[in-house]
């Protein structure tokens, strides 16, 4: 295996009692959309902030092609640093922004000039370059702050939640730009979000983090689809928690014991698997009907619509089952015209395959602050997922 | 509009109004007191310097008001308009000197003033924010004493220095005066820089030497220039310093303006010195803006 481009050890960060980074390891290869994904106050930007220089760990090293670059300041790292609030230099034109890396770097005015033009040609500005900072609008700020930061042709750039500031619409183009700029430049990017979303969209690896540590590391698909704990479950996407017991298993599934509804079956991904639990379903693997459907699944189970969230492309029911527990499912809107299949106080069945769902034992829950999620899928999520 | 809303549309009408006499009713006595205490004096300021001194001092009327005296060896007492005042200021060079010296002489006080501000400035607006009220205390502490204390204070520090009534003195003391006015400006605009800032020109690959040359400095320019404003006008007008710390030599136009008032009585000569030196800061002022104005017409040129 070839050296990574990046590699964190056993990083520690303390600022007083609380620890900001705990004990952190992780690997970022070149070419890489890297990105750290965790709720504010997870430590991701005290790690951003370690690794472009500004901040040095208490403990643990920074290899940068295998070389420790803890003290090294931030000018004699190759990293460039998009940053949030785009810090852009207000008394500078959009080109002698662009231009501020190079000129640091003593090269050549010819060479500047022309690296310019190409690069902000690379961000569709090329007719801005002499206006000044607050002439802009957000969006086009954070594209020079984008083209500022790749003009030196930096290792890593780092991204520290470049899309916060931006409306939605906006955020969903600078968005497929980053992709596609990652794809074209071939830097290895490591991007910092709070996003879900954002993070599922863009990166190759996702590493998940809370308070501190690193909660799963792996390809959005897996992380989507085997969350390895409860925080993950319900910090990606939403999950339906159901705490359970697996009492038995065959080759292919668990029998789990869910207090008031019963047993249901779901998939065995590892070897034993006993003792208490939660079992995480997503939404859009929850078939919603009418009573008297024949939904023909393994786990069928009847209860009454108490709210919904109907966003345009799909529509989420929060079903009360009779058990009392609470059930979110998904429901494409794909008929024609304006139907609306469920209302408020229906009684429906909700069901899931047997093959539906993962089981979260006990002993692999770290976090136990995990609880009900409620907040709606977007439309890029269901894309990315495909 | 349509003739259904105009029923609707009186109410924001009524409402700007009401608005609008409002903000008449609020600035109306700092505007009579404006009038009163400065644009008034200001024009009779103008119109003295222009005038013939009075027998006694102040200012001799526009117009005979008594039939004329008999009274003939005393001659008759001047009146009208005259150009005098302003021929005396430029057929002598020794008030040209004068001018000269006092703007040099700011000049240099605002320059040391900038130069010691900006640490001091800078040290305050990078501390936590709960201590910067204490340091800022601090600066301005001095004016809890009061300022001919101050001066006379540094007669005593000055003495055994020989320093006393030197040009020297004097500097040293308009620059203990007038240095909070150029650390306060400068802090104001310090503060309000966005550290991110900092951090990207280090993050690009600028030296902590560079960041300051690059960002901080260039962006503490409007700082700068208004506390310059706020050093180097008032050293133009400064009278005391200079009569209490300075020798013979240093004399300034503050000290001028006092003597035609207070020593020799000549109002009219007073008032045109003072217009004089009116119009010298204003034509400063004008400078100023015009480069800084060029500056950024030239910075927007190249790349």
């Amino acid at each position: 295996m070839t050296l990574p481009l990046l590699k964190l050890q056993n990083i520690t960060r303390r600022f007083g009692d609380a620890i900001a980074v705990n004990n952190i390891t992780l690997e970022v290869h070149t070419g890489e959309f890297f990105t750290l994904l965790g709720p504010s106050g997870c430590g991701k930007t005290t790690l951003l902030r370690m690794i472009a220089g500004f901040d040095q760990p208490d403990e643990g090293q920074i290899l940068l092609d295998g070389q420790n670059i803890v003290g090294l300041p931030p000018e004699k790292r190759p990293f460039h640093t998009v940053f949030q609030s785009y810090a852009l230099f207000p008394h500078l034109t959009v080109a002698e922004n662009v231009a501020f890396p190079l000129k640091m770097a003593k090269r050549e005015q010819a060479f500047i000039q022309q690296r310019v033009k190409e690069t902000l040609e690379l961000v569709h500005l090329e007719d801005k370059g002499h206006r000044f900072p607050n002439e802009l609008s957000g969006g086009q700020c954070q594209r020079v702050a984008l083209a500022r930061s790749l003009i030196n042709q930096p290792r890593l750039l780092l991204l520290d939640e470049p899309t916060s500031a931006l409306d939605a619409k906006l955020r969903e183009k600078l968005l497929v730009e980053l992709s596609s700029l990652q794809r074209t430049t071939g830097i290895t990017f490591i991007f910092i979000t709070h996003a879900q979303d954002e993070a599922l969209a863009l990166s190759h690896r996702i590493a998940v983090m809370n308070s501190g540590h690193v909660e799963q590391l792996d390809e959005p698909s897996k992380i989507y689809s085997y969350p390895k704990n409860r925080f993950v479950a319900n910090f990606i996407g939403n999950c339906n928690l159901l705490e359970g017991t697996a009492e038995g298993f065959n080759t292919t599934h668990l029998q789990i014991n869910i207090p008031q509804l019963g047993e249901v079956r779901a998939p065995r991904h590892e070897k034993k698997h006993e003792g208490k639990g939660w079992l995480a379903l997503r939404p859009e693997h929850i078939a919603i009907a009418a009573p008297e459907a024949d939904l023909n699944y393994t786990n069928t189970f009847h209860g009454k619509v108490c709210d919904f969230l109907y966003v345009g492309d799909v529509t989420t029911y929060i079903v009360e089952l009779d058990s009392g527990q609470r059930i979110e499912a998904l429901l494409a809107n794909s008929g024609l015209g304006s139907i609306r299949f469920f209302d408020i106080g229906d009684h429906v069945q909700v069901a899931w395959h047997a093959d539906a769902g993962y089981f979260l034992p006990d002993n692999a829950d770290q976090s136990s602050q995990a609880s009900y999620s409620t907040s709606a899928s977007t439309p890029l999520t269901a894309s990315s997922r495909t | 509009m349509s003739a259904s809303s105009t029923s609707h549309s009186q109410l924001p009408i009524k409402h700007t109004k009401r608005k609008s006499f409002t903000r008449w009713i609020i600035s109306f006595p700092p505007m009579i007191y404006m009038i009163l205490f400065f644009a008034l004096p200001s024009l009779i300021m103008v119109v003295g310097s222009f005038m013939i001194p009075g027998d006694t001092g102040g200012l001799a009327p526009l117009f005979p008001i008594a039939p004329p005296q008999i009274n003939a060896q005393d001659g008759l007492q001047e009146t009208g308009l005259t150009l005098e005042n302003y021929t005396t200021f430029f057929s002598d060079t020794v008030f040209a000197w004068i001018f000269f010296k006092s703007v040099a002489v700011a000049g240099l006080t605002t320059f040391i003033c900038a130069l010691m501000a900006y640490p001091v400035a800078l040290l305050i607006s990078r501390h936590p924010k709960s201590q910067r009220d204490l340091l800022l205390l601090l600066v301005v502490l001095p004016f809890a004493s009061n300022f001919l204390v101050r001066v006379y204070a540094w007669m005593i520090i000055l003495g055994p220095f020989n320093l006393l009534f030197t040009n020297t003195a004097v500097i040293i003391a308009l620059v203990y005066v007038h240095l909070p006015f150029m650390i306060l400006p400068l802090y104001t605009n310090l503060e309000k820089h966005d550290p991110a800032l900092l951090d990207a020109a280090r993050d690009l690959g600028a030296s902590p030497w560079q960041t300051f040359w690059k960002v901080t400095f260039p962006l503490s320019l409007p700082g700068i220039f208004s506390g310059s404003a706020l050093v180097f006008i008032p050293v133009l007008g400064m009278f005391a310093i200079p009569e209490i710390l300075g020798g013979k030599d240093s004399l300034l136009v503050g000290n001028l303006i006092k003597e035609a008032f207070l020593a020799t009585r000549d109002w009219p000569f007073g008032s045109m010195v003072s217009m004089m030196l009116t119009l010298l800061v204003l034509a400063i002022a004008g400078l100023c803006s015009w480069l800084s104005n060029r500056s950024r017409r030239l910075q927007m040129k190249g790349v």
